[in-house]
């Protein structure tokens, strides 16, 4: 009998190799939303999630409730690190990526990054 | 007249039983002083025993009176006895506050505000923060509307507030009752210095207790106004979200949530894990079950899990037990900000505070319990290719440190 769950996964390793906007969102702690960035296909593959989303980090013309969001990133990153589907974002933005659809049916890549100052906790 | 005939026994007969007599002076009361040699022998050497009647002159605050042969020594502030009634005696308070019920009977059908600032708070600061939108291409942070919308539809709130939340928001009932209370307001005598028998002080007291309970309930009724004028422009579909959730009492959408607590006004808040693994130093992966990370309105933001629950950073397998964090001064006083801070870092502990080189925490998800623990984390442990983990529906959350 056939593994249908392992048959999506591989469709949606697959899934990664089209060519697609990437919208990272950069979310700090547990909140449940974060700052959103567009790079258009021809402008990500070459880079590393790290340096995309510093990219995102250091823009400047951020409105006045995403500069808030970008103060509570910069609190978690004092001290703390980018983390994306539980690992470090040191790989290809699309080694995180899903693929997500507008309303209107377009397809996107999806990067969801949570800045976290680990607790330390115990003893 | 409260106090006179219908009142309950005031706690002044224990007083009068212990004292006797009681000597009032300046609006303080004070107590015969119970013989003692050594102040006896102090009185006679300060030469004070020969004077007829005899305050300290050089003791500004008045310490010792005699009247005749007795000797008084100061006791307490008549106000303040006065004032602090509602919590020296409560039961005694709540007597009279009935009898003045009774007496003015508007008064008790005023209902306190359901809707506090701590559940706008709640909902209209701390929500939005932990919830997003469906919609990722319009992702904003929900607006008071969007929120209340939210709401709106996980309790099935229907958009017009009913007859007995208008009865309850209803200002202008509350001012014609500061009116009336205004005019219900009694006239205090003084009490004469001097020895006052029970019955005197009795009257006086029942008269002055009536004055600070008016005066209580005056200063509630104007609370309650100043809280009901902040909702006064608010439109009718708003008021109704947070009358529903103030009446329900609980609320949970996308995994944060809320529940009244058994003290009035106060709410336990908390946000799910979701389900999460964690690595061992062998590199064998455990599967967490999803918990809530609560923290309460009252007291110190300390966050807790509400369920009976088992981890590194928990001292035992049991409900409520308290996170154990370290170096983080966790805030003391309820804001959006602070609940935000204390859940979040509750939830960094448990996800990512575990070190599997380290093994910190009271706990090591793979050493044999110390003496005397029960945890172990054995029937948690599953395989490193478990379908949820390769599927990243279930993150090893540890996996970086």
């Amino acid at each position: 009998m056939p593994d249908f769950d392992l048959e999506k996964e591989s469709q949606k390793q697959e899934e990664p190799q089209q060519s697609l906007p990437l919208v990272i969102e950069i979310l700090p702690g547990q909140a449940g939303i974060g700052l959103i960035d567009i790079f258009q296909p021809g402008s990500y593959e070459q880079k590393s999630l790290r340096e995309l989303c510093d990219k995102v980090l250091n823009k400047r013309d951020w409105g006045i409730e995403d500069r808030e969001t970008l103060e509570s990133i910069n609190r978690q990153l004092d001290g703390g690190i980018l983390l994306s589907k539980g690992k470090t974002v040191d790989g290809g933005a699309l080694e995180y990526a899903d693929v997500e659809e507008t309303e209107e049916g377009e397809q996107y890549f999806y990067v969801p990054v949570r800045a976290i100052k680990p607790q330390e906790g115990g003893t | 007249m409260i106090g006179v005939n219908s009142s309950p026994p005031l706690p002044i007969d224990y007083l009068y039983n212990f004292a006797k007599e009681l000597f009032i002076h300046s609006g303080y009361v004070y107590f015969p002083l119970l013989f003692d040699p050594d102040v006896e022998k102090e009185l006679k050497a300060s030469g004070l025993c020969s004077r007829q009647h005899v305050e300290i002159e050089n003791s500004s605050s008045n310490i010792l009176l005699r009247d005749r042969e007795s000797w008084f020594v100061k006791g307490m502030s008549l106000e303040s006895f006065v004032s602090s009634y509602e919590k020296l005696a409560p039961e005694s308070y709540n007597q009279h506050l009935e009898a003045l019920y009774k007496e003015l009977p508007f008064l008790s059908s005023i209902d306190d505000n359901p809707i506090t600032d701590k559940l706008c708070t709640i909902i209209l600061e701390i929500l939005p923060y932990f919830v997003s939108k469906n919609r990722r291409h319009e992702r904003k942070k929900l607006t008071r509307d969007e929120v209340l919308e939210l709401v709106s539809e996980k309790l099935n709130i229907p958009p017009v507030l009913p007859e007995h939340a208008r009865r309850i928001l209803n200002i202008e009932k509350l001012r014609v009752a500061l009116n009336s209370l205004s005019k219900a307001r009694p006239t205090c005598s003084k009490l004469p210095s001097g020895i006052v028998s029970k019955t005197e002080f009795e009257h006086w007291f029942s008269e002055s207790l009536k004055a600070e309970i008016i005066k209580n309930e005056r200063r509630k009724i104007k609370r309650s106004i100043a809280s009901r004028e902040k909702f006064a422009r608010i439109n009718e579909k708003v008021l109704a979200v947070l009358f529903f959730a103030a009446e329900k009492g609980s609320l949970e959408i996308e995994g944060f949530g809320f529940f009244a607590t058994e003290h009035e006004g106060e709410f336990i808040i908390y946000k799910r894990t979701g389900e999460y693994a964690l690595k061992d130093y062998y590199g064998r992966i455990y599967m967490f079950p999803d918990c809530r990370v609560a923290i309460r309105t009252n007291g110190t933001l300390d966050p807790f899990v509400i369920e009976n629950y088992k981890h590194p950073f928990l001292q035992k397998h049991a409900p409520g037990q308290k996170i154990c964090m370290r170096n983080t001064l966790l805030p003391s006083t309820f804001t959006a900000q602070n609940a935000i801070f204390a859940i979040q870092e509750g939830i960094s502990a448990l996800l990512y505070g575990y070190k599997y080189r380290k093994r910190n925490g009271y706990h090591s998800l793979d050493s044999i319990p110390m003496p005397g623990s029960t945890v172990t984390f054995d029937d948690y442990m599953v395989p490193k290719d478990h379908p949820r983990i390769l599927r990243g529906e279930v993150l090893v959350t540890n996996e970086f440190r």
